[in-house]
């Protein structure tokens, strides 16, 4: 999933933490699109046959398009050519800051996925990238187990999907800081019993090819990577995965002036910022904000990539 | 990627000191030593209800497997079917899952932030 993890253990068996850890790396190498040995990466190499895979990939399928859906196409797991050829093609650390546009004739089709008992089948010549929702997923399942295996409390964090359920170490609810690569410390603080919080944001894994800028949220509808206004989305919801698909659909909403409708109909709650710093939010996320959000977000570091 | 795992320990509120003690045997008072033949009694009565509960155990494991030796082929045989099906198949037959749908309206449950932090969410 290319990403650090953070995982949080309160109680239980000693085992526990162990196994969040041999279990997290367990999905990744499922789920990553670049190992060829995953089952992600079958999928696009046998586009257009249907595969075997395990309960937690069909469940991540399942759940990849149920995003689709909900968002009405914002989030797509199959922009994996556009995502290789704006210069996404290896994993971003190894991932140089000014890269060449790669080549793929991959196509999107979403709407032509086909999940017969435990096969997936793509479209022909279609390539299926989970992108965050896997990180998301991930954090869901793990925490699940570490609960029904006797955990007090957990807390997964898997790239900044983060997704907590029972006691804290304290023993009251959750705190989970926001941060924001323009700014030294955190600019918020979330207060969680239970469920999950995800960011996103245009500011990282962004690089430069064929003397352009570019990031790795692409916008279906363009096959770009997306020009909107907003820059940064932070999503509470009950589970990570879906605060992951909702930060790209606030990130992608095309209309700037709503841009929380979605999150609003999913009872989650969320805040944004624009390239100009400034912060909206949506109905109901100060409930579980320590302090008022700010108005403005003014650059405190250089910009990170 | 880089895992880090902290394991947090509650403590015992019956136990607070998380020392463990040790049993004391009685002395005050002597104990009759039981007759040899009453224990003799005793395991042969435990063998024979601990070879009831194999025996019935055996019989239900193999029904069991048995069944779901038939689950599996009959579901094997499903798969092949639509497995077949679906190369023909010219609309999408992808399944509608309930479950996605449930997590959708499923809020989170806010709670009293602290001034420690115990993880950050930093986009990626």
């Amino acid at each position: 999933m290319g990403s650090d993890a953070h995982v949080v253990v309160v109680g239980g068996p000693k085992s526990l933490a162990l196994e969040a850890q041999r279990r997290i790396a367990d999905l990744e190498q499922r789920w990553s699109r670049f190992d060829p040995r995953s089952e992600v990466s079958a999928l696009t190499r046998y586009a257009g046959t249907p595969v075997v895979v395990s309960p937690e990939t069909l469940e991540l399928v399942e759940r990849a398009l149920a995003a689709w859906r909900l968002t009405n196409g914002r989030f797509d797991p199959t922009v994996l050519g556009a995502l290789v050829r704006a210069g996404y093609d290896r994993s971003f650390d190894e991932l140089g800051p000014k890269v060449s546009g790669g080549e793929s004739d991959l196509r999107s089709g979403a709407d032509a996925i086909e999940i017969i008992a435990n096969t997936v089948r793509l479209p022909g010549n279609t390539g299926f990238d989970p992108g965050g929702i896997g990180k998301g997923l991930a954090a869901d399942i793990v925490a699940d187990e570490l609960r029904t295996e006797g955990a007090d409390g957990v807390c997964i964090n898997l790239g900044g999907d983060v997704r907590v359920e029972g006691t804290s170490p304290s023993g009251g609810a959750w705190t989970v800081a926001v941060e924001h690569p323009e700014l030294e410390a955190a600019f918020a603080r979330v207060g969680i019993a239970r469920g999950a919080v995800a960011t996103s944001t245009t500011l990282r894994r962004a690089w430069h090819a064929d003397g352009e800028a570019r990031h790795h949220l692409i916008d279906p509808v363009t096959g770009k990577p997306s020009t909107s206004s907003l820059t940064f989305a932070t999503v509470v919801s009950g589970h990570a995965w879906m605060a992951e698909v909702l930060t790209k659909a606030v990130l992608l909403n095309p209309t700037s002036t709503s841009p929380f409708d979605l999150v609003e109909a999913c009872d989650a709650s969320a805040f944004a910022i624009d390239h100009n710093g400034r912060v909206f939010s949506s109905a109901g996320v100060d409930a579980y904000l320590a302090d008022p959000l700010p108005n403005l977000i003014r650059r405190s570091v250089a910009h990170a990539s | 990627m880089l895992v880090l795992v902290q394991r947090v320990m509650r403590s015992n509120p019956l136990n607070p000191t998380g020392k463990t003690t040790t049993g004391r045997t009685p002395t005050g008072s002597r104990r009759r030593r039981p007759h040899p033949a009453r224990r003799a009694r005793k395991i042969t009565g435990s063998l024979s209800v601990a070879a009831l509960i194999a025996l019935t155990g055996g019989m239900a494991a193999t029904a069991t497997s048995a069944a779901s030796n038939r689950a599996a082929a009959s579901t094997a045989s499903t798969a092949a079917t639509q497995s077949t099906s679906a190369t023909t198949a010219t609309t999408p037959a992808t399944t509608t899952d309930d479950s996605a749908s449930r997590s959708a309206t499923v809020a989170a449950v806010a709670g009293t932030a602290s001034t420690q932090s115990n993880t950050s969410t930093h986009a990626s």
